[in-house]
């Protein structure tokens, strides 16, 4: 593993007195869109603010890229980050908070001024650039604050919960601006607590709970490893009872339940690959017209839940 | 990251302190403080009888006593006190500081910057404020007679002596105040805390003593003051070692609060 190619977190653990804040982490993280998910609690924020320097781990070691957070001057040329904090300087319109931030890249004042309305632009802030953001909706301080943290291109995009206060159209398009993003070849790390955002958002997850990392890596191999958990397959056909009286034919089958509407069947099974081996067969012998044959569990609500608990409690 | 790069981001962060504080809502009520020994002056202007007024002599010793304990001790010392805990501090209660620590400079750079921006407002204050007691003081000779009083040698060596003075007392405490903002929350903690230390320094050990910036302001007073209960008693320390102290402790306090912001942590709770 190169270091200079990833965020690397290494028996990173923070304790606040007696408090835990994280636990013993350790993550390798990627270029991509990378979703942070977990309970309010879990140390989404605690991590990020560990990554940018804005809290010292009590042990352990961070490197972004290969720069350690103890080095701003080095670090934040390459990462931007959106925190979950919504002050801003008194007096600051959007313009001048992000002319003021790209001053200290060192860039010169007229380029200042076209790079801070270009990513206000990019944000949809356009038509707000000379308002005081003290006069800002909680969708608009949102869009400012990730203005903020992109101004500078950075390599390295770090958001903490960036979606909360937008409408649904502001997180579209905001899901949009981090998706381009990420498939420039940028690292885009997202928290969030609402977890069919991450879905839209990321394939690969760092889920998080009780300061501990719970699971890391595509929302697939991490559905894998939770073996205790029989896989639910959605087969949409015309004779769904039909499919769930062969599906309990199979040894490894444990349930399968037939849609409401009456057009499909949730088949569990502790192999999956064995049973998607066998499907084929099915069909061909039940003269099956198959829709859609689908994991159904292959989501980041499943996956939290099986790991976590439906009410973001212990399991 | 060059010399000339770091020196051109203390300067923004510096023009962009000075910008925020000087267009912010407390400015008013700094000024209004400032103007506190003026209005006295100008009380005493009209209250005193004429014939104590035109008494140059004594007219220079009561602007002596005014400024020293007055101007100096209380309105210079208590806002330094304000707006340099504020330059760091003030960031954290308005939940603001994150935005600086997540700029590309080093931090102990950052409060070197924050430091000079402090002090560029603090200079823009309290050095036309020291002008204008200076001005109004001698007013009370006669419009005439002040002008010629001012325009002297002497009058005009007295009153760079004050703008002189006031400003090294803004870079001492202020250095002083600035590092105390990375401890305290409350301005008024050490700022108290200090003012006791300036009043017992002349019974402390001279190690300790070197850290009274109000010692040695007073041994750069052109006309000696009267003591009062809060008058730090002056040495006899040349002009020029006087100078250098101050420069010197400046310059640890500011070094000592970028050490400490190298560690500082974000917690608005």
């Amino acid at each position: 593993m190169n270091p200079t190619e990833h965020i690397v977190l290494e028996g990173v653990s923070k304790f606040y007195g007696e408090v835990l804040g994280v636990n013993n982490v350790d993550l390798k993280i990627g270029p991509g869109l990378t979703g942070l998910v977990g309970p309010n609690g879990a140390g989404k924020s605690t991590l990020m603010n560990l990554v940018t320097g804005l809290i010292r781990p009590t042990q352990g070691t961070i490197s972004i890229l290969g720069i350690s957070p103890e080095n701003p001057e080095n670090l934040f040329r390459k990462v931007g980050f959106c925190t979950q904090w919504d002050s801003f300087p008194p007096g600051a319109t959007g313009q001048s908070l992000l002319e003021d931030t790209l001053m200290m890249h060192g860039l010169a004042r007229r380029t200042t001024q076209e790079r801070a309305k270009a990513a206000l632009e990019t944000v949809g802030l356009a038509a707000a650039t000379g308002r005081r953001i003290d006069a800002y909706s909680k969708g608009m301080k949102q869009r400012v604050k990730l203005a903020n943290a992109l101004c500078h291109n950075p390599q390295v995009l770090i958001l903490d919960e960036p979606l909360n206060g937008l409408d649904p159209q502001g997180r579209s398009e905001i899901i949009e601006i981090l998706k381009d993003l990420a498939g420039q070849g940028h690292y885009v790390l997202v928290s969030s607590h609402i977890l069919h955002e991450v879905d839209l958002i990321s394939d690969t997850i760092v889920m998080m709970h009780g300061g501990r990392v719970v699971a890391e890596g595509t929302i697939r191999d991490v559905r894998q490893e939770i073996v205790d958990q029989p896989v639910q397959i959605l087969i949409r056909c015309d004779k769904p009872q039909r499919v769930a009286a062969r599906a309990f034919e199979m040894a490894d089958v444990v349930g399968a339940k037939i849609l409401d509407q009456g057009d499909g069947v949730v088949v569990s099974t502790r192999d999956g690959q064995a049973f998607f081996s066998k499907f084929p067969s099915i069909v061909l012998e039940e003269d099956l017209a198959v829709e859609t044959v689908l994991p159904a569990d292959e989501d980041v609500r499943a996956v939290y839940d099986y790991l976590i608990g439906p009410e973001g409690g212990q399991r | 990251m060059s010399a000339g790069f770091r020196l051109r981001q203390i300067r923004t962060v510096a023009s962009v302190d000075f910008r925020r504080t000087l267009g912010g809502r407390r400015m008013l009520a700094l000024v209004l403080f400032c103007s506190l020994p003026i209005a006295l002056a100008l009380v005493r202007m009209v209250m005193f009888p004429e014939a104590a007024r035109m008494d140059l002599g004594r007219t220079t010793h009561e602007l002596a006593q005014a400024f020293s304990l007055f101007h100096l001790r209380f309105i210079v010392f208590f806002g330094c006190a304000f707006l340099f805990v504020k330059s760091f501090r003030g960031e954290v209660l308005q939940h603001t500081l994150h935005l600086r620590l997540l700029l590309p400079i080093r931090r102990r750079d950052l409060i070197v910057g924050k430091y000079f921006g402090a002090l560029a407002v603090s200079l823009a204050v309290f050095l036309p404020a020291t002008v204008v007691l200076v001005i109004v003081y001698r007013l009370a000779n006669g419009s005439w007679q002040t002008l010629q009083t001012t325009a002297s040698a002497q009058g005009m060596a007295h009153l760079i002596a004050y703008v002189f003075i006031t400003a090294l007392a803004a870079v001492g405490y202020g250095a002083l105040f600035l590092l105390a903002g990375l401890f305290f929350k409350n301005p008024m903690v050490p700022a108290a805390l200090y003012l006791g230390f300036e009043v017992l320094a002349p019974f402390l050990p001279l190690p300790l003593r070197v850290f009274s910036v109000g010692r040695h302001l007073q041994a750069l007073l052109p006309v000696p003051p009267s003591l009062g209960p809060l008058a730090v008693t002056g040495s006899d320390m040349p002009g020029w070692l006087a100078v250098i102290l101050i420069l010197g402790v400046a310059a640890i306090a500011v070094r000592l609060a970028g050490w400490r912001a190298q560690g500082f942590e974000i917690d608005y709770s």
